[in-house]
């Protein structure tokens, strides 16, 4: 099933539905300089979603999509809260450009107002995370930041979220950037913010899913109850 | 104004610790190798109180500035 293009100021899009009854659709939003593409996961009223840039990494050997990103969407569904998985634009042939990538999301944040969301949640993990931190700051819809392993390079802004609330959330066994990162972008925030450092978490994280799995869904959920 | 480099605390307290510099207006910044302090005069007692309550280890004192 597809909804022809629908065209609204600078930006027009396409939703595709891949099985007929499921509340799963392809999105491709098409900017003056760019094609962006995500997956939508919505139900109710279009009011409440989380944005999870940079979700679905495109490689030569297919699309692979962060379980947090896949497992935590699935579960806030049933409370209504919608999700937008997003794949940056020319990823990985334009490799980590913050500027891009930031706008790949200002772009995704400008199509989920036009769609009708009122409340915005962004999550991003390792480099996503300076970019959900930097494009927060362009759209008032958006009520609160996630960073999830960020790194600091991009994220020297964070201050400029608040009053919107911000979980920080680094694992203490991460490798890849140290855990020193997470409290260095807590140190730079204004309150509200929180700093979550989990015990045995590597940078995937999600070698703690039983500690970031919960956690996740309690923020989300009470920040959009 | 001397500087102090400390190893970070507990995990657990690293929130609070860090709460309370803001809260005592105590400038640092968070390196790979522990906090870096930076400290007035007007701050020693605070500072004394901090160290004591989250149970610091006072790495190095006035460390050789790196550019």
């Amino acid at each position: 099933m597809s909804i022809p293009a629908a065209s609204n100021g600078d930006l027009t899009y396409e939703l595709t539905s891949p099985v007929p009854g499921m509340q799963i659709e392809n999105v491709a939003i098409h900017a003056s300089d760019r094609d962006i593409y995500g997956i939508l996961k919505s139900r109710g009223k279009k009011q409440d979603i989380v944005l999870w840039a940079g979700s679905i990494f495109k490689r030569s050997e297919g699309q692979r999509t962060s379980p947090i990103a896949l497992t935590v969407s699935d579960r806030i569904l049933g409370s209504g809260i919608s999700s937008m998985l997003l794949s940056y634009s020319d990823y990985p042939a334009q490799g980590n450009d913050l500027s891009r990538c930031v706008q790949d999301t200002k772009y995704c944040l400008q199509f989920l107002s036009q769609i009708g969301y009122e409340r915005i949640i962004i999550v991003g993990h390792s480099f996503s995370g300076a970019v959900a931190i930097t494009a927060a700051q362009t759209s008032d819809k958006v009520i609160g930041v996630i960073t999830l392993a960020s790194q600091t390079l991009g994220a020297q802004t964070v201050s400029h979220i608040a009053p919107r609330p911000i979980l920080i959330i680094h694992g203490l066994a991460d490798q890849t950037l140290g855990p020193h990162c997470g409290e260095q972008i807590y140190s730079w925030a204004s309150q509200p913010k929180e700093l979550v450092l989990i015990e045995e978490a590597t940078h995937r994280l999600w070698d703690r899913r039983d500690i970031l799995e919960p956690l996740l869904i309690d923020w989300i959920s009470t920040h959009m109850a | 104004m001397p500087t102090i480099v400390v190893t970070p605390p507990e995990p657990k307290v690293r929130m609070a610790f860090m709460d309370a510099l803001e809260t005592e207006r105590i400038d640092y910044d968070r390196h790979t190798d522990g906090y870096w302090i930076y400290l007035r005069e007007s701050q020693t007692d605070t500072w004394n109180s901090l160290v004591s309550k989250f149970k610091l280890k006072i790495e190095d004192t006035d460390p050789p500035a790196f550019f």
